[in-house]
């Protein structure tokens, strides 16, 4: 039996090659996930362990928010706020018995300004730090050079020396928290042991007090304490927690090594998972092209295994047979798909890296014997779970069938009561599952399945689309004459097929215009957000995360006289009602000229000293109505005492109050709590009578000291918003792009298939008169069909599905469904053209078809 | 049917009482009867032609005596086996011991050599090949030189012989043959029928032939006619011409 199938598969495996290609493109995508996300796990280890060498204690900001201890500020280019230690606490450790010495990290916003006066690196990737004099705290290791000494020296990290073209000795230019330019002298290289590493971000190293002057930030990331000869790190550890109490966490050298590499390992697991998404799709659209090839292989050699049964083959033998094919066809591919994997995690570390503006640090390939398993195992059994069905169909073909001419090789595609019942039941029951977890609490692999079901279900259907569908499409054909008419109807044969090759790209479809939809609608939410709510002329922020408009450019920008409204947005931390909450100052007027969606209470109301607005979910959190008291307390900790808790009462309540906090005070009443902290945007309208080119000349003026605050009209603020989700979608098609590649080797494999399938036909076509290049033309004709099939269904499914995600999401703030018609219409038209690419090498091989040849073979 | 089982004729390699067949739904309008009440015992070591016009069921019955297809009521007994009721695997077994094919056409797995084509059966079975009526075999038909050859590297006449061997290898209780001179010129045909008639003759094998060619009918020990479904003449000891008169009268 063995040599029956291996003779079997040797024979085929020209056919077998591209799904098997499918297979390893689908596994490389899996193994170049777990390598680069192994590889970036070594990397940050690595980068995480220079930070901790040596180190017998650090002290980490309390888990816990408490009033007294935290303060708001950025400049960890993370979104979510992170805490300081108050630099009295590093006196303090310094003074504990047992603690040779004590230094604290310090990191704050600061760029550095290029040749050409721009803030280098993007937002929220550059920051300030103190180099701490002493060498044996390892977290910055010069690697050339020296350690700022003065004031006016600095230390830069090597990749931003290479990239600026910079030398030590070289003289730059810093921006910090104050907004204002100062000259540094270039020093020395480092390099930094910190989370940030993965954001590839340029770091600028002052001596400590000078970091602490440029970027504003007084508090400290982390304390590291290096204990006295002889004291053990336990000891000095529980000795320092019971002085600072709850002030600080308290870790050993040894547990903070442990916890940080947890923490990267989860970071970087989070990552994985993403990727593992995209490399399921990418599965599962090879598995569907393998499915279709055993299938289409099964059709064609059914009288060879209708021939074996004759001759005493169980039906037993032949599902073996053909199963022993695929586990073989699996093997291979995996093995293949693993040596692609290498190539995939490059390409992976390129895009996240592009993405991310920066490099990402990188460290010599990891290759686990996890990912070499999890590789084949993927490939084989996928390979092997496509083959089961075909398999199964292929023990159905009775003796009978060999002694028959060709069997009619078309099933299914019959409109069955039974067909359209399983259809429209997995199909709703798949809809249901998604709706039902759409909400708050939505669990993505439930929506999973619930796909999945419904595409089933799709499927199921698809074969009954392919006659209507295809007729419809195959009227531009006619322009081919019988050409275009012989193609058409040959999708039209065997609507299984058909439906099933191009279901593998409305896969990849469905989802690229289903982030196309819902990014273009969230583009046109914001757009209408905007416009509805901040009807200005010019947006005036920062380039630099963590830093902010000086407060002084709205102050002086009022007193031009040509601006009707200059309106300020600050946001910061605070505690309310004993919770910690982010909240926004603005100037009261901007909330009664925007549209908000206001459920109890009026914006009438709002401007007075102690007034507030809130969202319905902060209201529903806090438990208050309009016209009931919160209390206001924190704030930023400044060298001075922060201001006493205040009451406010609250005057609105707002469905949606788009991009501000969920409370919402004002400016005047949000200042003292947050002294020296400017401004996130201005919302600038022009005086009536003043032209805009008056007024942005004048705007220009007021900002141009300060070379990270930047003007935008508003429709150019709008337009770098979508820019960012645009980003996003790129980097989604990106990600996507494997999975498509699949889907057209599937239409490529499938018009292979039949060009074997159908030899006899073509020759008779030739010896009728149909020259070659019209065979050519007829192949490209039917690879641009099922390709246009595949994407039209693909499109409308991605449609329909982003429709309802944008009504889930309505009181989320997307309000407007926007369908991207031309950018649909484009993915439609590659797909065409992709799809007579995939016809190439069929159509070449159908077109050198010979006549005699063709009709000499044995039938 | 299966109540009334005839007694077992040990006698008999193949044998059919009552064989009809009916193809479509019966009673419906496209309802066929291609077998209509064929009774027919071949006795083991006996070359059978069967004969008769296009359509008039020669392959319907050849299909049902080798179990390949149902009757639609009627039996049939294949050494001392009835087919009635056998379950898919035990007619898959019956094939693989006791029943050899050759078909006029796609009689060779096109991936396997012809050595590999000639041992497939026994190879599917897991049993051993008895070597010596192997080289036996190959000897008779004078396939020796081309059995590391593909069936595309193989003429028509070549093809059929490699059938043939493969067919009788096992040593089966009966062998079909379907037209197996169908595509052969006559020189060829000539040629593997009179290997059919001495591995009858020599080896006592039993062989069922369904065959247009009165010519090829003389190489059988009897020829059945049948007509409509049904057996209308027989003829011991066929000749051409006894043949060609039996044909004529029907054509009458
Ligand atoms: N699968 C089928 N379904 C319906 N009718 C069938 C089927 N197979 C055969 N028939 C009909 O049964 C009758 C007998 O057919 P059969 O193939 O046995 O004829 P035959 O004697 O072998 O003819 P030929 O010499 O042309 O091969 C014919 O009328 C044929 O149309
Ligand atoms: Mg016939």
């Amino acid at each position: 039996m063995l040599t029956t199938i291996l003779s079997s598969i040797r024979a085929h495996a020209g056919r077998l090659f591209a799904s098997a290609l499918a297979i390893s493109l689908g596994v490389a995508f899996a193994v170049g996930t777990l390598i680069f996300t192994d590889t970036l796990k070594v990397a940050m280890i690595q980068s995480f362990a220079q930070g901790d060498q040596g180190i017998d204690v650090a002290v980490l900001p309390p888990q816990a928010t408490t009033p007294n201890q935290s303060g708001h500020g950025g400049g960890d280019g993370e979104s979510k706020i992170i805490h300081y230690l108050a630099p009295g606490i590093l006196t303090q450790v310094q003074g504990i018995s047992g603690v040779k010495s004590a230094s604290g990290q310090l990191i704050g916003p600061a760029v550095i300004l290029d040749k050409a006066g721009h803030p280098y690196g993007g937002r929220g990737n550059s920051f300030g730090v103190g180099v701490p004099s002493d060498p044996s705290f390892k977290w910055i290791k010069v690697l050339s050079g020296t350690r700022p000494n003065t004031s006016s020296q600095v230390d830069l990290d090597s990749n931003t020396v290479a990239t600026l073209g910079l030398n030590i000795g070289s003289t730059i230019t810093v921006v910090g928290k104050s907004g204002l330019p100062q000259k540094f002298q270039v020093v020395g290289i480092i390099s930094v042991g910190l989370t940030q590493a993965f954001n590839g971000s340029s770091i600028i190293g002052f001596t400590p007090s000078e970091a602490a002057s440029v970027t504003g930030q007084a508090g400290f990331r982390e304390i590291d304490v290096i204990a006295a000869p002889g004291v053990d790190q336990t000891i000095l550890s529980n000795r320092i927690a019971s002085i600072l109490g709850p002030n600080a966490t308290v870790e050993t050298g040894a547990t903070k090594t442990f916890n940080d590499e947890n923490a990267v390992i989860k970071r970087a697991n989070a990552i994985e998972n993403a990727l593992l998404t995209f490399a399921v799709i990418a599965i599962l659209v090879a598995s569907i092209v393998i499915a279709n090839t055993f299938r289409v292989l099964v059709t064609q050699r059914s009288r060879e295994l209708a021939l074996l049964r004759c001759l005493g083959a169980t039906r037993n033998q032949v599902f073996k047979a053909i199963i022993s094919e695929s586990f073989a066809t699996g093997v291979v591919a995996s093995g293949i798909g693993l040596a692609l994997g290498v190539l995939v995690a490059i390409g992976l570390h390129g895009i996240f890296g592009a993405f991310r503006g920066g490099g990402i640090p990188s460290a010599p390939i990891q290759v686990t014997v996890r990912t070499f398993i999890i590789g084949i195992l993927v490939g084989v059994v996928t390979t092997m779970a496509a083959s089961v069905l075909p398999a199964r169909n292929a023990t159905r073909v009775s003796p009978l069938q060999a002694l028959h001419h060709h069997s009619d090789t078309s099933f299914g595609g019959a409109l069955t009561v039974k067909r359209l019942a399983t259809s429209v039941s997995l199909i709703a029951v798949g809809v249901l599952i998604i709706v039902t977890n759409l909400g708050a609490n939505a669990s993505l692999p439930l929506i999973a399945v619930g796909g999945a079901l419904a595409f089933v279900g799709l499927l199921i259907f698809a074969p009954l689309l392919v006659r209507p569908v295809m007729t419809v499409l195959g009227i531009p054909t006619r322009i081919f004459g019988t050409t275009g008419k012989l193609a058409t109807l040959n999708t039209i044969r065997n609507p299984s097929r058909t439906a099933s090759t191009s279901a593998a790209l409305t896969i990849g479809l469905a989802l690229i215009s289903l982030f196309s939809v819902i990014s273009s609608s969230l583009n046109a939410s914001i757009d209408s957000t905007i416009a509805k709510n901040f009807p200005f002329d010019f947006v005036v922020t920062t380039a630099l995360r963590g830093t902010t408009v000086p407060s002084s450019i709205a102050t002086s920008a009022n007193k031009t006289n040509l601006f009707k409204y200059v309106n300020e947005v600050r946001s910061g931390q605070a505690i309310v009602n004993g919770k910690s909450q982010d909240i926004s100052g603005v100037t009261p007027v901007l909330l009664s000229q925007s549209q908000l969606m206001i459920t109890s209470g009026s914006l009438a109301n709002f401007g007075a000293s102690g007034t507030a607005v809130i969202s319905t979910s902060l209201a529903k959190n806090l438990h208050v109505k309009v016209g009931e008291p919160i209390t206001i307390s924190g704030g930023l900790s400044t060298a001075t005492a922060l201001p006493p808790p205040s009451t406010s009462t609250v005057v609105a309540i707002s469905n949606n109050l788009a991009f501000l906090s969920n409370l919402v005070i004002p400016v005047t009443d949000f200042a003292p709590r947050f002294p020296g902290v400017g401004d996130d945007e201005l919302f600038l309208t022009a005086m009536p009578g003043v032209t805009l080119v008056q007024a942005r000349a004048q705007l220009q003026k007021e900002i141009d000291p300060y070379p990270l605050v930047t003007s935008q009209d508003i429709g150019t603020f709008e337009s770098n918003l979508s820019n960012k989700i645009g980003q996003i979608l790129a980097l989604f098609t990106a990600l996507l792009a494997l999975a498509l590649l699949i889907s057209f080797i599937g239409i490529a494999n499938t018009l292979t298939l039949s060009v074997v399938e159908r030899t006899r036909e073509l020759g008779l076509l030739r010896a009728l008169g149909l020259t070659r290049p019209q065979v050519a033309y007829m192949l490209a004709l039917e690879g641009m069909l099922l390709a246009v099939m595949g994407a039209v269904l693909g499109v409308a499914i991605g449609i329909a599905a982003s429709w309802g995600i944008v009504l889930v999401l309505n009181a989320q703030g997307v309000t407007v469904f926007s369908v991207p018609i031309s950018l649909l219409i484009v993915d439609v038209v590659v797909a065409a053209l992709a799809g007579i690419l995939a016809s190439l090498i069929p159509a070449r091989r159908a077109a050198n078809t010979a006549p005699v040849v063709a009709l000499a073979i044995e039938e | 049917m299966t109540a009334s089982q005839p007694k077992i004729q040990n006698d008999n390699a193949v044998a059919t009482y009552n064989a009809v067949k009916i193809y479509g739904k019966i009673g419906s309008e496209s309802a066929v009867t291609a077998l209509n009440g064929v009774s027919l015992e071949v006795p083991l070591g006996q070359f059978l032609a069967v004969m008769g016009p296009s359509g008039s069921g020669k392959s319907t019955l050849l299909h049902c005596m080798a179990g390949l297809d149902d009757l639609t009521s009627g039996n049939v007994i294949i050494g001392s086996t009835n087919l009635n009721g056998l379950s898919d695997r035990q007619l898959t077994r019956l094939r693989r011991n006791s029943i050899g094919f050759m078909f006029q056409s796609f009689n060779l797995l096109p991936t396997l050599t012809a050595e590999q084509n000639i041992r497939l059966p026994s190879d599917l079975a897991g049993s051993s090949v008895d070597e010596k009526w192997f080289n036996t075999l190959i000897d008779l038909l004078g396939i020796g030189d081309r059995l590391k050859h593909r069936p595309s590297e193989l003429s028509g006449g070549q093809q059929q012989r490699v059938a043939a061997a493969r067919a009788l290898l096992s040593k089966p209780t009966v062998v079909f043959a379907d037209e197996p001179t169908g595509n052969l010129d006559s020189k060829a045909g000539a040629l593997l029928l009179g290997f059919l008639r001495s591995s009858v003759h020599e080896h006592g094998q039993t062989i069922v032939m369904v065959t247009h060619d009165p010519n090829a009918a003389s190489f059988a020990d009897k020829a059945v006619l049948l007509a409509d479904g049904q057996i209308i003449h027989s003829i011991e000891s066929p000749t051409q011409k006894s043949v060609l008169e039996a044909l004529e009268t029907l054509g009458a």
